[in-house]
């Protein structure tokens, strides 16, 4: 039975199947259509030589009109690649995998596009407020922007009334 | 009075000094007296009295602050004779020594702001203040008698735009600090005028620029029907139920900023939407027993494409709240199972111990916010599910929530249940049973529903039968829901699965031809459509639900709204008509398939 993404999925998971992964991707992990991991490797020259990375995907019900909840796999002694714009706990941000998500891109568009985005790094460090967002990341990184602030003015206004009664 | 630098209510500084310079006579008599005397008071209120209030504000989020360091401090007690004992007992007595300063601030604070004769004289002007605003913006310019009509009109006079922003400011600042603290108060008057404040700028947001302004006026409202004293409803709870002005605008005005607020554009505007909406919620609750307010909601809902955006908005907010609140239980859960394996956790380090705990503190506090607003999301849910069911069947809505109420009550009844149980349930606001027992009656509520049926069919992820039989034994045991309701229930998963059945032999059409299916979504298009400026041809249910969170034509970005699609006739034609044969055939084919299950038995006699 399809749910609204299964079919998507299932389509893309033939064609991974039929034509195989673009070079230095390999599909590792896709025995249901919620959570899906490739191994990611730049090829060629790059600040990532010899390095492999595992990549997870996380599937709403709503792919693809929602976007794929996206990072690299950091447990078991695996590491996230040092790059600008991948945190230590493996979230990545990436405009493509938030507000410039289309449903038009696909699984394999994506890590093609992070593939290439490690491919032109210049220089490995980690993002500047690393530590910071690390620290109150959520589990799901799709939720990060939300995160800038606690979410605890909610209660601001809970009249003091409540209490003096 | 020199206010080319104040922010106007909605104009920019160069089209108020426009504005100034072509109204400038040198016939233009001196105002009068009375006049004078009005701005005056009003420039006094907000460089005097308001701005001691929000001192006063500042002295609370002080207190909160030094009250969170304290019992940061006071931790867990295990400092107790150890090394650390004596230094953080001093620092322990120092805060609570500041504490006990501020405290004797605030209450100075209050000895003169809470002043009855003040305060009664305060209300007097702002209520008063209000009422000319309204005028300003009345086209008739009669307000209060007659009293404004609602909603205003479009175009805002730029008379009202110059006006600086500060007066709605003042008005609705002291609103929420009276309402707040003294609303006895306005037993005697002020009542009917803060309702036609609140509802004028509600309906006719566009009239003020500044979101948190409107924000705010809608905080007045929720703190209006919060219980004080002997007043159950608050001081405007029982006229938001009879005041005719009230019966016509406000469940419009309601929905309208629940819209509204999900663009606010501000950057903490994730929690300040969350608020907005659980106030809204909290007044839809308080009116909902009301059949006029109940008749104006089905009246709202004849605007198909509005309600769903409302619609969809509250089933964002729904998925969002609970996957957040569940996520952030389960990590409690997590660190508390740790922590009571005493042997493995004296083993780790101190410092190791220190972050969970730390860690497990600020998950606390987070998912009690996360519990109340998704609880709340939830009931006004099953409020709206119950009322008026049509919007929640349109196709771009019905697949998600089904799919998003089956999640939730896998993560409630299924076979992860247990990682929610967390010690001080209450304490986290989190009431699992309360919760199931209110998506159980969404279920309910939708149970007649086609379409939902169909929708809980087809959502492979989460549904299963057994999933609904546990809930069913749950709600029997905890006495959630009643035997009929129950049995409701269970006929709905025997229609879900006949459905289901249906759904799966359809399925199986066999080879679909590439350009039947939707090329995002990979199923057989029932309604195809043409994008206008990117010319694919995809699904009108895809192409409805990707607008609702983007405006965009997802092929190359341009511009896009539901109106300009062009409805793909002869493809539908052809996809109709292929449906109609493959149906005929597996018909057909049925038949023998049947017959021969009873070969084998055949053979065996």
């Amino acid at each position: 039975m399809a749910s609204i993404s299964s079919r998507r999925l299932a389509k893309e998971l033939n064609e991974i199947h039929a034509q195989g992964c673009p070079v230095g991707i390999e599909l590792k992990q896709a025995d249901d259509f919620v959570t899906w991991r490739f191994s990611i490797e730049v090829m060629g020259e790059s600040l990532y030589k010899g390095e492999k990375h595992l990549l997870q995907f996380r599937f709403d019900p709503s792919y693809p009109i929602s976007s794929p909840a996206v990072q690299f796999v950091v447990e078991d002694g695996r590491e996230a690649p040092i790059h600008p714009h991948v945190y230590s706990n493996g979230h990545i941000c990436a405009s493509i995998l938030g507000n410039e998500w289309s449903p038009v891109l696909s699984v394999v568009a994506v890590c093609v596009t992070l593939q290439s985005m490690l491919a032109s790094c210049k220089k490995k460090e980690r993002p500047v407020d690393n530590d910071r967002y690390v620290k109150n990341a959520p589990d799901n990184p799709k939720k990060t922007r939300f995160h800038y602030d606690g979410p605890y003015l909610f209660l601001r206004y809970l009249p003091a009334t409540a209490t003096r009664d | 009075m020199d206010l080319s630098d104040e922010t106007r209510i909605k104009a920019t500084s160069e089209e108020a000094n426009e504005w100034a310079g072509k109204n400038k006579s040198p016939n233009t008599p001196s105002p009068n007296f009375i006049s004078h005397i009005f701005y005056l008071t009003a420039a006094m209120s907000h460089y005097g009295y308001l701005k001691t209030i929000s001192t006063y504000n500042d002295l609370s989020k002080v207190m909160e602050e030094m009250q969170r360091h304290l019992d940061m401090l006071t931790g867990d007690g295990s400092w107790r004779n150890g090394p650390r004992q004596a230094r953080i007992e001093a620092a322990i007595k120092l805060t609570k020594d500041e504490i006990t300063k501020v405290k004797a601030q605030q209450l100075s604070f209050e000895v003169q702001l809470l002043d009855p004769e003040l305060v009664f004289q305060s209300i007097g002007f702002t209520t008063f203040l209000s009422v000319w605003l309204i005028r300003q913006a009345d086209p008739r310019k009669t307000h209060p008698s007659p009293v404004v009509e609602l909603p205003l009109p479009q175009e805002v006079p730029m008379s009202f735009r110059v006006l600086p922003e500060y007066l709605v400011e003042d008005i609705v600042d002291y609103l929420v600090f009276a309402v707040r603290n003294v609303p006895e108060s306005f037993a005697l008057s002020g009542k009917t005028e803060v309702m036609q404040f609140i509802l004028t700028f509600l309906t006719s947001t566009w009239y003020i620029k500044n979101p948190f302004l409107k924000s705010k006026i809608n905080d007045v409202l929720f703190m209006a029907i919060w219980p004080y004293g002997r007043e159950r409803n608050g001081i405007l709870g029982s006229m938001l139920n009879t005041h005719p002005m009230a019966l016509k605008h406000l469940m419009p005005a309601l929905m309208h900023f629940y819209i509204e607020v999900e663009q606010t554009g501000a950057s903490s505007q994730f929690y300040d939407k969350f608020n907005a909406r659980r106030n809204i919620s909290f007044v839809l609750k308080a009116i909902w027993d009301n059949p006029v307010h109940r008749e104006a909601l089905n009246v709202e809902a004849k605007n198909v494409d509005k309600f769903v955006r409302f619609v969809n908005l509250m089933i964002n907010d729904v998925t969002y709240l609970l996957d957040e609140s569940l996520s952030e239980l389960t990590q409690i859960h997590n660190i508390q199972v740790e922590m009571d394996d005493k042997a493995t956790w004296e083993s780790q380090t101190p410092e190791h111990r220190r972050e969970r705990e730390s860690t497990l503190r600020s998950l606390e506090r987070h998912a009690s916010s996360y519990t109340t607003l998704g609880r709340s999301t939830v009931e006004l849910l099953k409020l709206f599910t119950a009322q008026t069911k049509t919007p929640f069947m349109m196709p771009e809505i019905v697949d998600r929530l089904a799919a998003m109420l089956d999640y939730n009550l896998d993560a409630l009844a299924g076979p992860r249940c247990q990682d929610l149980k967390v010690r001080d349930a209450e304490k986290l606001r989190f009431n699992p049973r309360a919760l199931l027992s209110d998506i159980l009656q969404v279920f309910l509520n939708l149970a007649d529903q086609p379409e939902f049926v169909c929708a809980v069919a087809g959502d492979g992820r989460s549904y299963k039968k057994e999933l609904f039989e546990r809930a069913a034994d749950i709600a029997i045991r905890r006495t959630l829901k009643s035997v009929t309701e129950i049995e409701k229930l269970r006929l709905f998963v025997v229609k879900v699965e006949e459905m289901k059945a249906t759904l799966e032999a359809e399925e199986d059409l066999g080879e679909v031809p590439d350009e039947f299916l939707d090329p995002l979504m990979f199923t057989v298009m029932r309604d195809p459509v043409i994008l206008p400026s990117s010319k694919t041809t995809l699904d009108r249910s895809t192409i409805k639900s990707h607008l609702l969170s983007d405006s965009k034509d997802p092929f190359n970005r341009a511009p896009l709204s539901i109106e300009d699609v062009i409805p793909n006739t002869e493809l539908k034609a052809q996809i109709d008509a292929f449906l109609t044969e493959r149906r005929k055939n597996s018909g057909s084919f049925q038949q023998p398939q049947d017959s021969n299950v009873n070969i084998p038995k055949m053979e065996v006699d």
